[in-house]
């Protein structure tokens, strides 16, 4: 539970830091991707932290080449 | 005639650039490629090195002929250039996957690396978060700036490397290479993908890098030259774990040269020479890391046109984190079928 | 004859608007003179009539303890005395004093006009006397300076054994002396400016035209044209504001006290910025290897200073890591250790209740404490305190089971290797950086040092001082000038002159 609320303390730490900037040069690109990516890693590392299951990326390797490979 | 819209003009000298190449062909393969290698190929590995090491430098050359035809472009913005827009970004998003997939595995290979032989008490995610942020730290602070301190590092690491092979010659027994050629060639054959995959291909990375390079000069010379190097590295490096820890003992252990670094006896001071070892593998494979971090920031900068992208570092980081830390435990079998069908992929585009 | 004035302050704080002119009313510029300074007695106002004409009036105006008396009394009012006389007997030309003046008065020398109040302050305030003609909008002032300072003495600061031991003083014309009799070259340009809004201090740039990169001297002379301040007071003023790296522990801006080391700086085409006021010289551009030199290296011979600043390098490197060293060690990775070695560092720590960390911190800010208490201690116990003083307390506190005995030695070591660093400005973010490499240590052991490492050589990596690299002749690697970043090679090989000077002036001598 404490790293989930770390977690989150890091994700809105880095929001802070880096919005500001972003919103004051008018990059919208640039805010919409960065608060993308930033929604999906600490939703990935939150959901980690609370120990839920989350699939091995190989896997997904394994399943597009056992095709091949066969 | 350069796309690249990014704000960055750091400048890299032809020489710190093949440093970089050098040191990005050595990455992570100093530690898992002996394993591997002689999993497939026992006491031949050596020759399976050399094999590999012939083709890597014609890779590399590949890959410095392309880098001239980008004048100044790179690597994802000469993709959308050539292949038009739509294929060419769909392919920039198979190289996107690609790189994440490479930095994952190579995080996951030091992350467990020191867990299981340095610091077994600490936790995982905190090695990451450690490594990834001076990753993090580099990129901020531009091209330049972690093309010196490889310029800078590179002859201690040089040095080390020097210092402990000539250390090891005392225990080298060159009966552990007989009987040589004992299978056949295929077996070298089986072992070659790998060899040849992990160090030479994923300098794909390195095409990233183009556009920061200075002056007129042609890629292709640190090309050829960083790529022979890297792999005369590994050479000695495959060489002398034969020699002095034979095959049999390779293929079991998961480091061998780690237990290489052990061996070493200098009067008394035996274990010290592991911090040597893991000095010097720490540099390549944080090197390599941090030039696959590049890639893949810059990649995604140059796909969606972006003009600054240091913001987007630490939300990767904590994606690429979890990726890494659902990665271990993790079979390492995969990783060579993985890297032999993107060489090959690679290759055609 | 001063004429006596109530002091009345008026708690306004006005600066002096520099377009104030003088008038020709010799009586109105001396009452302004009076008021805007207060009335402050050591400003002293002579003043001379002719008896015949009552129009025919000069004032010498001075600081006293800053002009040279003397040479008022003789020269200037002697001129001033006979030029009145001379005036006298010449009434139809009582108009057109400023002729006279200067036609006499050049015979004092260094006579210059001045025609706004607020310059005439400046020179007055400066130390000049000032020379006011009735009838004349425009003054004069006489720079006849002359005031008690401090010797040219040994440097306290940087002792050498072999080589010139003269400092700098804090008289600005000094120093700028001490250096020309350096290099008696005529491109040895100085160009002065006051900076400071209330002080005004002098800065003066030195630099070898021709030799020195141009854009570096452009640079240097706008960052100090651009300084806001109040008061300059010292070098390190000026250091702050100019400096590439403000929030950089590391230093990008060189200073000294001795003038051979200016002009070897100068000779390799920096610039050399003088303080008034202080004897602590600033040079820039400047690279991190600098640091690790010093100018006793060219006084030796070539092996001889090429192992020492190896040694310097080297010592540099313990002073920083070896107490996160000893921490990691102890913490994470004992099996590193020769057996022996560690029995008895076992042995040691068996008593202490404290983890490394803990000990390794307390020693280290004791240590400081000492050393910052040494520094300001009289003479005779400074040195004493410092190194003796840890030994000692170490020792009673490895007595009463604080601390371990291997802790004090390397607090110890620690803190001699920190002296042999030549320039003070490096020592210190060596010491600040100590700190957060035993955290690292602690937490991560020899992992997190090396990432520490890291991040502490991309940082330097990335620093620029006037716009060369910082790590430059290392980083950028220029073959041609290895030969004095870490060790330092005969002279007879030096051949080019550094990066850091013009292109189209590089060699330095002949290969014969």
């Amino acid at each position: 539970m404490s790293s989930f609320i770390g977690v989150i303390a890091v994700a809105v730490c880095v929001a802070c830091w880096e919005l500001p900037g972003l919103i004051k040069r008018k990059r919208r690109k640039e805010i919409f991707l960065f608060i993308a990516l930033l929604l999906i890693g600490t939703g990935l590392y939150g959901a980690l932290t609370l120990h839920a299951k989350i699939p091995n990326p190989f896997l997904l390797i394994k399943a597009v080449f056992d095709p091949i490979m066969s | 005639m350069s796309k690249s819209i990014s704000k960055d003009n750091g400048k890299i000298s032809a020489r710190q650039f093949m440093i970089l190449i050098i040191l990005c062909t050595i990455g992570d393969s100093i530690l898992i490629l002996p394993t591997i290698i002689a999993a497939a190929s026992k006491q031949d590995a050596w020759i399976t090195m050399l094999i590999s090491m012939a083709m890597g430098i014609g890779v590399g050359a590949l890959y410095g002929w392309l880098a001239m035809r980008m004048q100044g472009t790179n690597l994802i913005a000469f993709v959308q250039q050539s292949l038009g827009n739509a294929v060419g970004s769909l392919v920039s998003i198979v190289f996107i996957v690609y790189f994440v997939y490479l930095h994952i595995t190579l995080t996951s290979e030091m992350s467990q690396f020191m867990t299981t032989q340095l610091m077994p008490e600490t936790p995982n995610n905190a090695i990451f978060i450690l490594f990834i942020s001076v990753v993090i730290i580099a990129y901020r602070l531009g091209v330049e700036a972690f093309a010196r301190m490889g310029e800078l590092l590179f002859p201690f690491f040089m040095l080390l490397f020097i210092f402990m092979v000539v250390l090891l010659i005392p225990q080298v027994e060159v009966d552990k290479l007989q009987p040589i050629m004992a299978n056949g060639m295929l077996p070298i054959i089986k072992g070659v993908p790998t060899a040849f995959a992990i160090p030479f291909t994923e300098l794909i990375v390195i095409l990233m890098l183009v556009p920061h390079l200075s002056g007129e000069k042609k890629p292709l010379k640190p090309f050829l030259i960083g790529t022979s190097i890297g792999g005369l590295f590994l050479f000695i490096t495959v060489l002398i774990c034969l020699l002095v820890l034979g095959a049999n003992l390779m293929e079991t252990k998961y480091y061998p040269t780690f237990i290489l670094a052990q061996k070493i006896t200098v009067g008394n001071f035996l274990e010290r020479m592991e911090a040597i070892l893991t000095f010097m593998w720490i540099i390549t494979v944080y090197f390599k890391t941090l030039l696959i971090f590049f890639a893949l920031t810059k990649s995604l900068e140059q796909l969606f046109r972006l003009k600054e992208s240091k913001m987007l570092t630490v939300p990767l980081a904590m994606i690429l984190l979890v990726g890494s830390v659902v990665s271990t435990p993790n079979i390492v079998i995969y990783n060579e079928m993985i890297k032999h069908y993107w060489s090959m992929f690679d290759l055609t585009v | 004859m001063t004429k006596p004035i109530e002091h009345a302050s008026d708690g306004t704080n006005q600066p002096i608007s520099t377009d104030v002119l003088l008038s020709a009313d010799i009586e109105q510029n001396i009452n302004t003179i009076l008021k805007d300074l207060g009335g402050s007695d050591d400003v002293i106002i002579r003043q001379i009539r002719s008896v015949g004409s009552t129009a025919l009036a000069a004032a010498v105006v001075y600081i006293d303890g800053m002009s040279d008396a003397a040479i008022i009394n003789t020269f200037i009012f002697d001129v001033l005395m006979r030029s009145m006389h001379h005036a006298s007997d010449y009434s139809e030309h009582e108009a057109a004093p400023e002729e006279l003046a200067e036609k006499l008065l050049s015979g004092i020398g260094s006579i210059r006009s001045v025609h706004e109040m607020g310059k005439l302050y400046q020179s007055l305030l400066s130390g000049e006397a000032i020379i006011l003609l009735n009838g004349s909008d425009h003054a004069y002032r006489a720079d006849i300076r002359q005031w008690k300072g401090r010797d040219v003495t040994e440097s306290t600061n940087q002792t050498s054994v072999r080589g010139p031991r003269e400092s700098f003083t804090e008289t600005l014309r000094v120093n700028t002396s001490l250096v020309r009799r350096k290099i008696k070259d005529p491109r040895l340009w100085l160009e002065t400016i006051a900076i400071g809004r209330i002080t005004k201090t002098d800065v003066t740039m030195m630099y070898l035209n021709g030799i020195a990169k141009p854009s570096v001297i452009n640079e240097v002379r706008s960052r100090l044209n651009a300084i806001d301040i109040d008061g300059v007071l010292e070098g390190g003023y000026i250091e702050e504001q100019i400096e590439d790296a403000k929030y950089s522990v590391f230093p990008t801006v060189f200073n000294t006290e001795l003038p051979d080391n200016v002009a070897s700086q100068l000779l390799e085409g920096k610039v050399a910025i003088l303080v008034d006021g202080t004897p602590n010289a600033l040079v820039v551009p400047t690279q991190f290897v600098s640091f690790v030199q010093s100018n006793e290296d060219y006084y030796q011979r070539a092996v001889y200073a090429s192992l020492l600043r190896i040694l310097r390098f080297i010592s540099g490197f313990i002073s920083l890591l070896l107490p996160s060293l000893y921490i990691a060690i102890t913490t994470f990775h004992r099996d590193m250790l020769p057996t022996s070695l560690l029995i008895s560092l076992a042995a040691q720590r068996e008593g202490v209740p404290f983890p490394a960390f803990i000990e390794a911190v307390a020693m280290e800010v004791t240590f400081e404490i000492l050393r910052e208490a040494g520094l300001r201690m009289p003479r005779a116990i400074g040195q004493a305190v410092s190194v003796v003083g840890t030994l000692v307390i170490g020792q009673a506190a490895v007595e009463a089971g604080i601390v371990s005995a291997a802790m004090v030695i390397v607090v110890s070591v620690t803190a001699i290797a920190t002296f042999t660093v030549p320039a003070y400005s490096m020592s210190i973010p060596v010491r600040i950086l100590r700190f957060a490499f035993m955290g690292l240590a602690a937490s991560f052991g020899l992992f997190g040092i090396i990432m520490g490492l890291f991040t502490l050589l991309l940082h330097l990596c990335s620093l620029r001082s006037f716009g060369e690299p910082y790590m430059a002749p290392l980083s950028p690697f220029i073959a041609t000038e290895q030969e004095d970043a870490l060790i330092r090679m005969p002279r007879w090989l030096y051949f080019k002159r550094p990066s850091s000077s013009q292109k189209s002036n590089r060699n330095r001598q002949q290969k014969s």
